[in-house]
């Protein structure tokens, strides 16, 4: 009998390491060697289903139940397939890969990572997702396999997949909603040691999340959020938790914010109540059902802040209204002033700054070409390799 | 925003997609082996009835809807209460190893598992 679970694998595999990236994957060494490890990880994973389909070719079961065991493998193997062709196809600009790694080179991780369009955003290790996968489901019993060692080097590496609503890949204000999910990543290594005790529920985690994200980038994050809910309210079904309650939270952290930034430019601070009044119009629309919510942000919000700033302080990470102040005093050769990158903004010309002052200088503006922002993230990208490169010594 | 029901999943992610699908693969090995008396019969049923413990009819439609992107809750609970089902008729299988038993929970399960894979593939259309 053919073993199509088999075939299906090998074909699969094949395909997968033969799969050239496009140009502007190759172009930038952060997307490329994200990528590259990824095929290998996707390798080794049709790897372990192809031993489980040899291993259950060899079971002495009549040949209707073996085939249906050699289909549960192609439908690994197919959604294994979709999964990567949904990360190296995906439609969201590559630059996006900088500024998720800005965000975690922000909290000092080199995380690796890749994106992945798919309905809604998630993220997930590929190691849990392995796991997952393979729950309970023990190797072939009787048959020699391979499966236990190779599970066990895939769980020694490390992958955060990261997924966007494709819908909104063309949006650069939604790009920064892959922050919260870089952040789980975040939360679960490092973030929730300054939470004693550890929050038990799992809306206290997305809450701090989100608190996190606004301290560190800036009310930009929160106009991001906002806007998402404003145009998917609720999310894709009740089961999502505690969004008004995240909503009123992320406007409490903006406000915050904006009490501190007292000494920066007017324009800037104009810019920033600016984001403060959106959020709030947001919040106007479902203040009279979130009273619950509203009560319970309260009840938590200074000691979340709390945590929060301790655990900046303790990782000498800047926080937003810290990084501004400090931006302004300093005169950084090639970067602008602040009123200039509005500026430049306003004028269409793409602007070589820090990717935190870029996205809170254009949050107010829906419709901004994707193309001028890429262009601004990359600018930046290679401004800031410049930057690392020692001059050479005459001697 | 999702990431929160992705984390509900995860949480609770004994049976969802590929997993069940597993599972249950598993239990009609099992059933396949226990025809046969082989004595590897059971740690492929352990895996199968694995799939129902701690579970009823109302999480396990949860479970089944998130297969469905959570759109389509009658179908998942249609769904729920024939996993039930089969659970039941496994259990009897397992416990009695008649070849009638035997043969009927094959055929549930059979019929389950086409139409969760059926399910799965429209999912990724």
């Amino acid at each position: 009998m053919t073993n199509q679970g088999l075939q299906n694998c090998l074909k699969v595999k094949e395909q997968i390491k033969k799969h050239e990236f496009s140009d502007s994957q190759k172009a930038y060494p952060i997307v490329f060697n994200s990528l590259t490890h990824l095929r290998k990880l996707y390798s080794d994973w049709l790897d372990i289903h192809s031993e489980y389909a040899t291993g259950f070719s060899q079971l002495p079961i009549a040949s209707e139940t073996e085939e249906r065991a050699t289909r549960l493998v192609s439908n690994w193997v197919t959604d294994r397939s979709t999964s990567f062709r949904k990360i190296v196809y995906a439609k969201i600009p590559v630059e996006v890969y900088f500024l998720v790694a800005f965000y975690f080179n922000l909290f000092h991780s080199n995380t690796p990572f890749v994106l992945q369009e798919n309905r809604q955003f998630q993220s997930a290790n590929l190691e849990e997702e392995l796991q997952h996968e393979l729950k309970g489901l023990l190797p072939p019993a009787g048959v020699k396999s391979r499966i236990e060692p190779l599970v066990y080097a895939f769980s020694k590496q490390h992958m955060q997949r990261i997924s966007y609503d494709a819908n909104e890949y063309s949006s650069p204000q939604s790009w920064l909603i892959l922050f919260h999910e870089a952040g789980h990543e975040l939360y679960d290594s490092r973030l929730w040691r300054q939470h004693n005790p550890r929050p038990t529920e799992s809306w206290s985690k997305e809450l701090l999340i989100d608190m996190t994200a606004c301290y560190t980038f800036g009310p930009a994050y929160a106009v991001a959020f906002s806007n998402y809910h404003r145009i998917w309210p609720g999310g894709y079904g009740t089961e999502h938790l505690k969004e008004p309650a995240r909503l009123y939270a992320s406007m409490r952290c903006t406000k915050s914010l904006i009490d501190r930034m007292g000494a920066v430019e007017m324009e800037f601070l104009d810019k920033m109540r600016l984001s403060y009044r959106i959020l709030v119009d947001t919040w106007k629309t479902i203040k009279d059902q979130s009273k619950d919510d509203q009560e319970m942000v309260d009840s938590v919000f200074d000691s979340a802040t709390n945590g929060i700033n301790l655990f900046l302080k303790g990782e000498m990470i800047p926080s937003f209204d810290e990084f501004v102040l400090n931006y302004q005093k300093s005169a950084i050769q090639f970067e602008p002033k602040l009123k200039k990158i509005l500026v430049m903004i306003d004028s269409k010309i793409p602007v070589s700054v820090d990717p935190r002052l870029l996205f809170n200088s254009i949050f107010d503006k829906p419709d901004i070409n994707p193309l001028l922002v890429t262009e601004s993230l990359k600018r930046w990208l290679v401004v800031k390799e410049w930057q690392a490169i020692e001059e050479p010594k005459i001697i | 925003m999702v990431a929160a029901m992705s984390l509900l999943d995860s949480s609770q992610g004994s049976l969802n997609g590929n997993n069940v699908i597993g599972r249950l693969t598993y239990g009609l090995i099992g059933l396949d082996l226990k025809s046969k008396n082989n004595e590897k019969a059971d740690e492929y049923l352990d895996v199968c009835e694995s799939v129902f413990k701690d579970i009823d009819l109302e999480n396990s439609t949860y479970q089944l809807m998130t297969l469905f992107d959570y759109e389509r809750p009658a179908q998942a609970k249609i769904l729920a209460k024939r996993l039930l089902e089969a659970q039941e008729l496994v259990e009897t299988a397992h416990k009695n190893s008649t070849p009638k038993d035997i043969t009927l929970a094959k055929e549930k399960i059979m019929d389950l598992l086409a139409d969760l894979e059926i399910m799965i593939a429209n999912r990724e259309v």
